[in-house]
């Protein structure tokens, strides 16, 4: 297993890159190109473009970012998820420049078959699962894309995820945008090999410094990644 | 020009802004994120900026200067200069001539480092370079400042890094406040993307000189900004006074009169503060903004406006309209390049149909036909005498 990856992650919505706050609020953030470049220059190990999609609108919205990322030039492995649910969709991304493809709605809804064919034409290494979850009273709950709702995060999905994914991704939906203020304690004893875990929203210095302590593979610097010149040198 | 796109209920901006605008229930980023101005504790942030200043004072170590701060002489530069010296900072002012200033300008700046006392470097780019950059951009992009801010954002982090000056500090973060690209409590801090995205329209250096331009790469170097690597070893930052102090530019410009400061009429806007002293601003600058965004630079000065509470959106409407139709004196700007007659109608034919109409001189708006609320903000304004002085010091190429 390799080495303890910085990563960002990139929100693309028609075409354009923003940024989320909070899960309810949505800032601009510019150029898909020019955000890529300047990671590539900040030494960011892996690219995460995510084209959120949280009501149907987004769903239908997915096909006008392929351009951006047909026409995206980076030396920089790029994951590429959000939306991409059917085989029609997974032709879609042909010849794009993405090493990895990122699931959310097809993990937890458990859609096995669809799995086995991503895993048929791109190989399990390629895949993460993308768990967004809150936590509250009942414990921890995953947000549902397909259904628009929040389900509990069970024993069954989580088992789901570790046979069926390379590495599966814990983004904090009550915590995005903002900084250290990933809640660690929620997945700590998550039954996962730590070293199949990433970790994302509201990603800070000190949110690496767990993610690194706790042995998990990376951790994804999500909105303030591109909000200080060196953030990613500094808190390697 | 682009069709109208979505429009924000509270100020004057739409969806085509070119920094990008996003709205959430028919309300901009920029007005929810101005709306933290009310909510936010501006003394713990003001204390953490000065805990900031001490913390890199401290890591400054030999360096004289504990700070660079990057002027044109205008009226957000004499409130920066002034909060810094409140704060007992050693700043290097340093000024990249734009050659574009006027008496005005030329004065602003003097005053403001003899008023308060400071040490400052004025950097002439080559002008023959300078001007084959302003023709390639104006051809490429529709844009004559394009090199101006390219070296005005770079030159000070060169400065910083060669001397080991820990700070370079900005005045206002644009991008929080016109849109609201960013919370002010995410601390964004100047940096090569910044640059690109903002500042430079997303060209960059190697694509502006990438066909026709007549440069030798070699004397481009203060036109580039330095190398993450080479930042981070030399621990400089750029940092935005904005992000810690409550900022209104409109107050805080009205009170630099003090200091010697002279407010410069001009005839595209009612705000005599923002880039007084240029003989471009609100002149070819500004009608070229109107042909690549669709406005002028007034309606950005109006939505603040709206946004601090001294405008209702009505009367930002009815004082956009009227200063939609001043017209531009363009010829003073092509003499100056040494554009030829036939030269200066191709590029009005191809480049300027849409705005044609605007071509010509223009009266000024009496300040007071603005509401009170604006206009006793707005101090005695003085018109330029001479334009486009080279060197403010009387000597003359």
């Amino acid at each position: 297993m390799s080495g303890f990856r910085i990563n960002s992650s990139l929100l693309l919505k028609d075409g354009k890159c923003f940024q989320s706050y909070g899960w309810n609020m949505y800032r601009p953030l510019g150029s898909l190109q020019t955000a890529v470049n300047l990671l590539e220059e900040y030494n960011i190990d892996e690219i995460s473009i995510i084209c959120p999609v949280r009501t149907q609108q987004d769903k239908a919205d997915i096909f006008s970012n392929l351009t951006a990322l047909r026409n995206l030039r980076t030396m920089t492995p790029i994951g590429f998820g959000g939306g991409v649910r059917t085989i029609k969709d997974i032709d879609l991304l042909k010849k794009l420049p993405i090493e990895r493809l990122m699931f959310s709605s097809t993990f937890i809804g458990m859609d096995d078959e669809f799995i086995a064919e991503v895993i048929n034409r791109y190989g399990r290494q390629a895949i993460q699962a993308i768990l967004p979850f809150k936590t509250g009273p009942q414990g921890i709950s995953v947000y549902y894309s397909a259904e628009n709702r929040f389900l509990p995060l069970t024993k069954k999905l989580l088992n789901f995820c570790d046979e069926f994914a390379n590495e599966i991704v814990f983004y904090d939906t009550q915590h995005e945008g903002y900084i250290d203020q990933f809640d660690v304690t929620a997945i700590k004893n998550i039954q996962i090999d730590n070293q199949k875990i990433l970790i994302t929203g509201g990603i800070g210095h000190q949110s690496i410094l767990q993610a690194k302590k706790l042995n998990f593979a990376a951790a994804i610097i999500d909105n303030r990644i591109l909000h200080k010149e060196y953030s990613v040198e500094a808190w390697r | 020009m682009a069709v109208v796109g979505e429009v924000c209920s509270k100020c004057l901006y739409d969806d085509r802004h070119p920094f990008g605008l996003t709205l959430t229930n028919s309300v901009c980023s920029g007005c929810l994120t101005h709306d933290e101005k009310n909510t936010l504790n501006w003394s713990v942030r003001e204390a953490e900026l000065k805990n900031l200043l001490e913390d890199r004072i401290r890591k400054s170590k030999d360096a004289y200067y504990n700070c660079v701060i990057p002027v044109q002489g205008d009226a957000e530069d004499y409130y920066v200069v002034s909060k810094v010296l409140e704060y007992g900072m050693r700043p290097l002012v340093v000024c990249v001539n734009d050659y574009f200033k006027n008496d005005i300008g030329w004065h602003n700046f003097h005053n403001l480092i003899t008023h308060f006392d400071v040490d400052s470097y004025i950097y002439n780019p080559d002008i023959r370079v300078y001007k084959e950059l302003i023709r390639t951009s104006l051809r490429k992009y529709n844009h004559i400042l394009w090199p101006f801010l390219a070296l005005h954002t770079a030159f000070p982090m060169h400065i910083a890094i060669d001397r080991n000056i820990p700070l370079v500090i900005w005045g206002q973060n644009q991008t929080v406040e016109q849109v609201g690209k960013f919370s002010h409590l995410d601390d964004v801090e100047m940096s090569k993307w910044n640059r690109l995205e903002h500042d430079l329209c997303g060209n960059s250096l190697e694509n502006l000189i990438g066909t026709g331009a007549q440069v030798n790469p070699d004397h481009l170097n203060f036109y580039q900004y330095p190398a993450p690597m080479r930042i981070y070893k030399a621990k400089s930052s750029g940092i935005y006074l904005s992000n810690f102090l409550r900022w209104d530019p409109l107050y805080q410009n009205s009170q630099m009169v003090e200091y010697g400061f002279i407010p410069h009429k001009n005839t595209s806007s009612f705000d005599p503060y923002e880039r007084a002293g240029s003989s471009v601003y609100y002149q070819i600058h500004d009608l070229l903004k109107l042909s690549r965004t669709g406005y002028r630079k007034v309606r950005d000065q109006l939505t603040r406006e709206i946004r601090h509470g001294r405008l209702k959106k009505n009367e930002a409407e009815i004082i956009e309209k009227h200063y939609a139709q001043s017209k531009i004196n363009i010829d003073p700007f092509f003499d100056w390049l040494g554009v030829s007659e036939s030269g200066k109608k191709w590029f009005i034919d191809q480049h300027l149909s849409d705005v044609k109409h605007l071509i010509g001189t223009s009266d000024v708006l009496s300040t007071n036909q603005l509401p009170i609320s604006l206009s006793k903000l707005l101090c005695n304004q003085t018109k330029e005498k001479e334009e486009f002085i080279l060197f403010g010091k009387g000597v003359s190429l």
